[in-house]
């Protein structure tokens, strides 16, 4: 091996750990394209439920189809981020974890306890989605770009759904979306930006793991 | 003909550059953090981290949240050396190739 390529080897070690120090990705591709699924799965049993059963979802039964969606899109992102780091041979719980979970929880515990107080679909809608938006852009100093964007746009659609659902029915409180335009709204958001998200980080290759030489290895530098 | 002298042979040794380069990335590292990050025994990485802070280049705090910590950070010293031993590895590089 050449003096030059012994720098540049050095070189790419120290940008993958650095990368890898300042990058981590909380929701990988394969959890998006989960999720979004699962999201559009919730739109359709809303449509059933109109059109089949004849009887629209029901505020708590439109609560449940959603945390039952919310879990298993969790319980998805443990098992593909868990893959990933088994595959890197890193720890689960690993620094970047961490702070990706103190960081997003202000949002998400916020969003919770809100979740307690509401009852109405379009308000739980409302605030799922901002604060969604608001936990991911708190993972903007270490989340990759395409993340950071994903949370952007969750922000700003919440932000302008707030906006129109006042201008349009806080000032006749007898008109009320229905469920199934509320679950319209969350497949729209949870389900296109998502599914927009993993097509993203596949065609760009973010999802790539880098090789991380070690560094207990018996090779000296 | 490149002069390697140039090269920081303290940082210049695989367990450390990775030390340098982690503590390079954020502002400090908590001493479990970094043994789990490099996979580092205890020894070795103290060993490292003992002759960094010798040089100047390693800075450490020790405090008490739910347990008793060690944090360590870059001195301005440490993240000025890094930076002189990336360029000279840029250097030897750009130098290779014309």
């Amino acid at each position: 091996m050449t003096d030059s390529d012994s720098a540049s080897r050095h070189l790419r070690v120290i940008r993958s750990l650095m990368e890898r120090a300042t990058i981590y990705r909380s929701i990988s591709a394969p959890t998006a394209l989960v999720g979004g699924l699962l999201s559009l799965g919730g739109f359709a049993m809303a449509y059933y439920a109109k059109h089949h059963r004849h009887h629209p979802l029901s505020p708590t039964e439109f609560l449940v189809v959603w945390l039952v969606i919310l879990a298993l899109t969790c319980l998805a992102n443990v098992i593909f981020l868990s893959r990933g780091c088994a595959r890197r041979g890193e720890f689960f719980f690993s620094s970047g974890m961490k702070c990706a979970l103190m960081s997003v929880a202000p949002a998400f515990i916020s969003a919770a306890v809100l979740t307690l107080m509401i009852h109405r679909p379009i308000e739980l809608a409302l605030v799922w989605i901002a604060f969604y938006g608001m936990g991911l852009l708190a993972t903007q100093h270490f989340a990759p770009r395409s993340l950071v964007i994903l949370g952007m746009t969750f922000f700003l659609t919440g932000c302008g759904l707030v906006a129109t659902w006042k201008h349009l029915f806080l000032s006749n409180p007898h008109v009320e979306p229905s469920a199934l335009v509320v679950s319209g709204i969350m497949a729209a958001t949870f389900g296109g930006y998502h599914l927009a998200y993993a097509a993203v980080v596949w065609a760009l290759g973010e999802d790539r793991d880098e090789p991380v030489p070690s560094t207990t290895g018996p090779e000296n530098v | 003909m490149f002069d390697f002298d140039r090269l920081d042979k303290l940082i210049h040794e695989k367990g450390r550059l990775a030390i340098m380069t982690l503590l390079a990335a954020r502002p400090n590292w908590p001493f479990q953090d970094l043994k789990a990050e490099l996979k580092m025994s205890d020894g070795n990485l103290v060993t490292h981290l003992r002759a960094l802070h010798q040089a100047g280049y390693v800075a450490y705090r020790k405090e008490i949240l739910i347990r008793p910590q060690t944090r360590y950070e870059l001195t301005v010293r440490g993240r000025k050396a890094f930076q002189n031993y990336l360029r000279v590895l840029e250097e030897m590089v750009r130098s290779a190739k014309t």
